[in-house]
């Protein structure tokens, strides 16, 4: 079934309808999720070889597709498909088809407004990938002129910085670079939508700008309070004089 | 987590040290119901979404859960994690803070 819609697509070229285009990609995307979940419920590893398939036909789809949107999503999905195989193998099978997606979007799409979804999902890529990453993000910085792909170039930036000081990796330059990039998403991109639900980019930017000027290692602790499961008020600051070991939790 | 946790809160109960929680959950009867099963005996701060206020989490700007922060005797942030780091890192960056917060301590009174 899937082999079939693959070659439909590539078939007909041109006259397929919009309708019949999306079919075909979520057709791959549900084939290649279904193969995933049945390998884990059988206890092992999905196969490499079966999932070059879904690669193949992801890669026929975006060259065929006359929908820019539609290309950068199966090119999208051939990323997802390589990184969760060389995250879960621990080994460099499927590299080069992760490159070869990433080249693709370089060459043909770096002012597609959903080129941004892709620069939000690869925030954690395996290491093997990460030099790829850093690349194709400098090369889609210089390039796009898109204002929602500079937007999500922006806030990732920020975000690798913040995360990078958080692990107490982040060298000065970066450090000198975060409220300059805070700045940016706040005045030229706040009213965008920030991804995942989390607001606009000038609320995003405003609780980044929060922890990036108290919540650092090195700052005082900004006091809470609130109350606790049996409704009586406390404060961080009740517990002054202690050492402190707070932990954000919930059940799941 | 909870295991290494409900330890180390028996472990240091006469040493400076405090273990606080902010809980993420959306209502009252998760945490309670969390307390109860996991044999958590520390208070955490209630931080579901209410119109009132705006939840800690939102403020502290977290983005994954556990996020761990370690707080010195002086009220300054000394680490923080997002993710669990082990139990190893986590007993050793407590340990040197409570030896730093009674070496403080003694000094005063010595003064």
């Amino acid at each position: 079934m899937r082999r079939f819609v693959g070659v439909a697509v590539s078939f007909f070229g041109i006259s397929f309808s919009l309708v019949g285009q999306e079919q075909g990609l979520e057709q791959i995307r549900s084939d290649y999720h279904e193969y995933l979940y049945s390998s884990y419920e059988q206890g092992g590893m999905p196969e490499a070889d079966r999932l070059v398939d879904y690669i193949v036909a992801a890669f026929e789809f975006a060259d065929s597709s006359e929908v820019a949107e539609q290309s950068v999503a199966a090119l999208h999905l051939v990323m997802g498909i390589s990184s969760m195989h060389i995250l879960t193998k621990e080994e460099d099978t499927l590299v080069p088809e992760w490159k070869d997606a990433v080249d693709r979007l370089t060459l043909e799409y770096v002012n597609e407004p959903s080129l941004a979804m892709v620069i939000h999902g690869i925030d954690f890529v395996p290491p093997a990938l990460e030099a790829a990453r850093d690349r194709f993000l400098e090369v889609v910085t210089a390039e796009t002129k898109n204002s929602v792909v500079r937007a999500a170039l922006c806030l990732e930036h920020a975000k690798r910085i913040m995360r990078k000081d958080m692990t107490g990796g982040c060298d000065e330059e970066e450090e000198a670079a975060l409220p300059g990039l805070l700045e940016r998403l706040a005045s030229e991109f706040g009213s965008n939508s920030a991804p995942q639900g989390q607001g606009d980019f000038a609320t995003l930017a405003s609780r980044m700008k929060y922890e990036w000027e108290n919540l650092r290692v090195g700052c005082k602790a900004p006091d809470l309070e609130g109350v606790d499961g049996d409704g009586v008020p406390f404060k961080l600051s009740d517990y002054a004089g202690k050492v402190i070991f707070l932990d954000f939790w919930a059940h799941w | 987590m909870f295991p290494h946790e409900r330890s180390l809160v028996s472990k240091l109960k006469d040493a400076p040290f405090v273990l606080l929680g902010v809980n993420g959950d959306e209502d009252l009867e998760s945490l309670k119901r969390m307390n109860e099963e996991q044999g958590i005996t520390w208070r955490s701060f209630v931080d579901f979404h209410a119109s009132d206020r705006t939840p800690i989490s939102e403020r502290w700007n977290v983005s994954g859960w556990p996020t761990l922060y370690l707080i010195d005797a002086n009220g300054f942030i000394r680490h923080r994690w997002l993710g669990n780091p082990g139990d190893e890192v986590l007993d050793d960056a407590i340990e040197r803070l409570i030896a730093e917060a009674k070496e403080t301590s003694s000094e005063a009174v010595g003064d």
